[in-house]
């Protein structure tokens, strides 16, 4: 099952010594899961998950003008963060396709830290070069260094009380904020951010604490979570998986990222063709759909209208929370508003039929 | 771990090694290789005829779905309705409780693809 040159995150051991299923990643052998992906993703919606997310990229922009190659970098304004401040963010190309989703942080004034997917760390840092020459010259630095870093994501509605017992009290910023921690001597970031839509944190630490902090925290009461229970939390509130629900050919308009496009603040990459897209009509649209019966629609099952494809299946899944299978499907937008039935295509001649659905599928906690 | 008295598809199915009427289910590598189950389709019109290869049912676990065939020819004469509740039955007793429908043997039918415990053992070490 794995290939000698998969990537390994500081944690591979501890995962090992789990019990967890390893399964290859975005180029990294990451825990699919320890036993059972429901009982995970239960854990996490009830108590408190704890996810190894070290395959995550980090990029640290820093320098006189880093805001500056930031804002040409993502379609969101950011000069509003302040210090220890996140946002999530899009960053497209010059035809205004999805490179990528990431979370923002200004760490201090010329001081940025990007969180990026796994799968698309080398592109994106391409693309972040190739912003700075076009949109430069900048006083500012690019460094990729997802190698320094280790990422624990602690999450769940005990998430703040588990991590409370780790790092000691008084540590419950709002969501959304990076704030440096010590602990036992060590400084590692922590970022009230998650893709779970329960409170909690990401940790985002030199690997050298990765494995402190882990023991730490199953410890402390957290249960380990693997990749597979991390899909179905976050389809469960409708969170975008890059490169499964969007890639280079949607727009973010199309896949409910509109509120990440500011078109009028400083030029960035991708504007006058996001620009021209917004001013026009939008053929397509993400959908929640919900499929008849208990079968499965999978990434890239059809969605048919009295037999005619009108859409696919980018997202699909069982929701062990609402207990019934979901997906996230880009329909044509005139099927959408039409509410007319639909079906889904599950192969060998077996379709089922389905109806579009608000998002998410879950009402999120308030973090 | 594979019990002695089944004989294996290397589909993963298995099935009891004797009688007329048979028990068939998937194997324990199976049910591991698929993780959580959470749906089974089970077959409702029965009993049918079918053919060795022909799909009886569908099983959908979180992470993929999976076609469970036939793995002699025979006559499919019922299913295990409590998975209709308790799809993890499967998960937890692939062989045993977590059985999925029982088979009547056509007579003469080609017993000779099938694996003992040994050879598809070996079988699962060389996929797994």
């Amino acid at each position: 099952m794995t290939t000698p040159s998969l990537l390994r995150t500081p944690l591979h051991a501890a995962h090992i010594a789990a019990g967890a299923r390893m399964a290859p990643f975005a180029g990294w052998e990451m825990p699919l899961h320890y036993g059972s992906q429901i009982d995970e993703h239960h854990a996490t919606r009830k108590a408190c998950g704890l996810f190894d997310v070290s395959h995550m990229g980090q990029v640290r922009i820093t320098g006189c003008d880093a805001l500056k190659l930031v804002q040409a970098i993502v379609t969101r304004d950011v000069a509003h963060l302040g210090d220890g401040q996140s946002a999530y963010c899009a960053m497209c190309n010059r035809a205004g396709g999805l490179l990528d989703d990431l979370i923002v942080s200004r760490l201090a004034m010329g001081d940025y830290l990007l969180v990026v997917n796994a799968g698309t760390y080398e592109g994106d840092l391409a693309q972040m070069h190739a912003v700075e020459r076009e949109f430069g010259p900048f006083d500012a630095r690019i460094d990729g260094c997802r190698d320094d870093w280790a990422m624990l994501a602690v999450q769940g509605p005990e998430a703040p009380a588990v991590l409370a017992r780790v790092l000691g009290g008084g540590l419950d910023p709002p969501a959304m904020r990076m704030i440096s921690v010590e602990w036992r001597g060590q400084a590692f970031w922590l970022s009230t951010t998650g893709y779970t839509g329960e409170r909690g944190a990401e940790l985002i630490a030199p690997v050298e604490m990765a494995r402190d902090l882990w023991d730490a925290l199953m410890a402390a009461g957290a249960r380990p979570v693997g990749l597979a229970a991390r899909d179905t939390l976050r389809l469960e509130q409708a969170f975008n998986l890059s490169g499964q629900d969007f890639t280079a050919q949607n727009h973010p308009f199309e896949v409910r990222l509109g509120w990440v496009v500011d078109l009028d603040k400083p030029d960035f990459c991708g504007r006058e063709a996001l620009r021209a897209i917004r001013a026009g009509v939008c053929p397509r649209q993400q959908c929640g759909l919900l499929p008849e019966g208990r079968r499965i629609p999978r990434h890239g099952a059809r969605v048919l209208h009295q037999g005619k494809q009108v859409g696919v299946v980018t997202s699909g899944g069982f929701s062990p929370t609402l207990g019934r299978p979901i997906a996230l499907g880009l329909l044509q937008s005139q099927i959408v508003k039409s509410e007319e039935p639909l079906e889904i295509d599950l192969g060998r001649g077996t379709t089922v039929p389905a109806v579009i659905t608000p998002l998410p599928f879950l009402r999120a906690q308030p973090l | 771990m594979q019990p002695d008295t089944l004989r294996y598809r290397a589909t993963h199915e298995w099935i009891e090694a004797s009688g007329a009427e048979r028990r068939v289910g998937i194997s324990s590598f199976a049910q591991e290789q698929l993780g959580d189950i959470v749906f089974v389709e089970l077959p409702t019109d029965l009993p049918r005829d079918v053919a060795a290869g022909d799909e009886v049912l569908v099983i959908e676990s979180c992470k993929a779905t999976s076609s469970v065939y036939a793995p002699l020819a025979g006559r499919v004469t019922g299913v295990n309705q409590r998975l209709a509740d308790h799809p993890e039955r499967i998960n937890q007793d692939p062989t045993g409780e977590g059985w999925l429908f029982t088979l009547e043997v056509a007579p003469g039918a080609d017993e000779s693809e099938l694996l003992d415990a040994e050879s598809y053992r070996r079988l699962c070490e060389a996929e797994g």
